[in-house]
């Protein structure tokens, strides 16, 4: 084995993952990548045919909405601070597209390679565990960003829809929501591999989250007892904060008191989050359940 | 001495024998994983209360005068939630044959199960049958939940009912075989059948009345969907009777045989194509 090293050193071979340097992380980041773009192009009609999703998606809302106002947007603006109820959901559509890349790209890729059974080859080869952690995120954040960007053409070509307001603070609260989130992605991802049939558990709370927390209403139209734990979550906060940067809505608290919220978990989550993983996968390398599905 | 229902020679108990062999399997994977059960019922319930608070944050309370003027039904909650119910029967019976050969594919048994002497009726179908069962129990606990909150005055008439929800099945089956064929071909249309069932809902008007849609209304004629939550809503909202919605009756059962066959026809083509290019199990 020490020859291999031997070789490297010489510069006969460059950039091999026997040894690690910071080519051959890119390397492996550049392969992991590759593995989605290659599934990608091999399913290049479903890929084309998604971007035309959110089309339907904004259609149908803007169909409901028509049906049961009739262009009567009184209650409405009252609670949201505007009367284009269009961007409202483009806002909220974005910040779904961001929010739950960041929460289940890790432990969707993690489960991918479960299914497949590569989970475990690729867990012993010699690359930093944050280079995996960025190759499983990376594909998704991509992807979010093109959905993102036929959203907003869709919605400002077919209904109109175009933002103001204060954009430094739109991205102050994407920006803290979206790291606070990979800390819970973390967690998530350890959650995986210890519950290993873990959709189900992603659409749970995929579902339960936008219902407490008002991704497409204001929380002040839940019952009093549900709005109880849709203020403790932070993520209540974050939706809030941006549709008072975008629209100048009311805040549910003072903004600076969300602004704290978000940083604080930004701060607290991810460390808490990579934490648990390196837990849980340990617990699985110790029973022996790391590729199993 | 013959084995009894063999494999080797069909009949229908052997291949009745098939879909319980399936079934099994089926409910093997869900078992596996004790908290499906609990996170699958929490989802459609969520789902539900979500379109109810997004209806309040527009109009303030559970009616709607706009609807009600539109359609003669003011009670959104109502008027979604049953359509809500014919879509999701009518969705099953849509995307089950895509995901069951997406699935076989992906494990690559696909091409053995196509080899063995099981009819294609029965290969294509069986999945359905439990994914229906599990629609069913699924309403059976949410529906009295809503009705316990929100106490909708709804009358049903429950033969009139199940013959509706047999027609949706059928006829949303056409589709499915539709994209089943796609699959074979594409191997991923998970996409494509998403966007499918969106068309399908705008022009069945499931969540709005179809006035709203203007001249692309004339559409809906051709959704089986359309006919299906209409005739639905009509016996359980307005009290129709079952002479009421016979034309509905009959557009249905146009759909679940006429569509029907010409699926059969594009899938048969489409399965050629596959099996010319030698790529029917690939994934």
């Amino acid at each position: 084995m020490d020859s291999i090293e031997k070789l490297v050193e010489s510069g006969h071979v460059r950039g091999c993952l026997v040894t690690k340097s910071l080519s051959s992380e890119l390397r492996a980041l550049w392969a992991l990548i590759n593995v989605d773009l290659i599934h990608l192009r091999r399913y290049l009609l479903n890929f084309l045919t998604g971007l035309l999703t959110p089309f339907f998606l904004l259609l149908s809302y803007y169909l409901t909405v028509m049906g049961i106002t009739g262009g009567d947007l009184t209650q409405f603006s009252r609670l949201a601070g505007t009367r284009d109820f269009m961007a409202y959901l483009v806002a909220s559509y974005l910040f779904v597209g961001y929010v739950s890349n960041a929460l289940w790209s890790m432990g969707e890729s993690l489960r991918g390679m479960m299914v497949w059974g590569t989970f475990e080859v690729v867990i012993m080869t010699p690359i930093k565990r944050a280079t995996l952690l960025i190759a499983w995120t990376f594909t998704g954040f991509l992807f979010t960003t093109i959905y993102t960007l036929m959203v907003l053409t869709m919605a400002w070509l077919v209904f109109g829809v175009s933002f103001t307001g204060n954009l430094l603070l739109v991205l102050l609260v994407l920006s803290l929501t979206v790291i606070s989130l990979y800390g819970f992605g973390f967690f998530y991802a350890g959650f995986a591999i210890l519950l290993k049939e873990s959709w189900k558990f992603t659409h749970f709370i995929q579902n339960t989250l936008p219902l407490l927390c008002g991704f497409t209403y204001s929380i002040l139209v839940l019952p009093g007892e549900v709005q109880v734990f849709s203020r403790i979550i932070p993520l209540t906060y974050s939706i809030d904060a941006l549709r008072h940067a975008l629209f100048d809505s009311p805040t549910l608290i003072p903004l600076s008191h969300e602004l704290l919220i978000l940083l604080i978990s930004a701060l607290i989550f991810p460390i808490l989050g990579y934490w648990t993983y390196l837990r849980l996968e340990r617990k699985a390398k110790r029973e022996g359940t790391l590729g199993r599905y | 001495m013959a084995a009894p229902s063999s494999l080797c020679r069909r009949s229908f108990w052997s291949e009745l024998r098939v879909v319980w062999a399936f079934s099994r399997i089926n409910l093997l994977v869900y078992s596996r994983y004790a908290l499906n059960p609990f996170f699958d019922f929490i989802w459609g319930l969520t789902n539900i209360f979500k379109l109810i608070f997004m209806g309040v944050m527009f109009v303030g309370a559970y009616y709607s005068t706009e609807l009600s003027r539109l359609t003669g039904i003011g009670d959104f909650v109502s008027y979604w939630v049953l359509g809500g119910l014919m879509v999701a029967y009518g969705g099953t019976s849509l995307s089950t044959i895509a995901g069951s050969l997406r699935q076989e594919m992906r494990e690559g048994t696909l091409e053995s199960c196509w080899m063995a002497p099981i009819s294609r009726f029965v290969l294509l179908t069986n999945r359905m049958l439990l994914n229906l069962l599990w629609v069913t129990v699924h309403n059976a606990i949410t529906m009295p939940l809503v009705f316990l909150i929100y106490k909708p005055a709804w009358n049903p008439d429950w033969v009139s009912i199940m013959i509706i929800l047999l027609l949706t099945i059928l006829s949303n089956y056409s589709f499915g075989m539709l994209i089943g064929g796609v699959t074979i071909v594409s191997k991923n249309s998970t996409q494509i059948q998403a966007i499918l069932a969106e068309v399908l809902m705008i022009f069945s008007a499931y969540q709005f009345p179809l006035a709203v849609l203007g001249e692309w209304s004339v559409l809906s004629n051709f959704v089986p969907y359309y006919y299906s939550i209409r005739a639905f809503r009509a016996v359980v909202l307005q009290n129709a009777t079952f002479q009421m919605i016979i034309p509905d009756l009959v557009f249905l059962t146009l759909f679940s045989t006429v569509f029907l066959a010409l699926s059969y026809v594009v899938f048969k083509r489409l399965e050629s194509v596959a099996k010319r290019r030698g790529n029917l199990g690939f994934y």
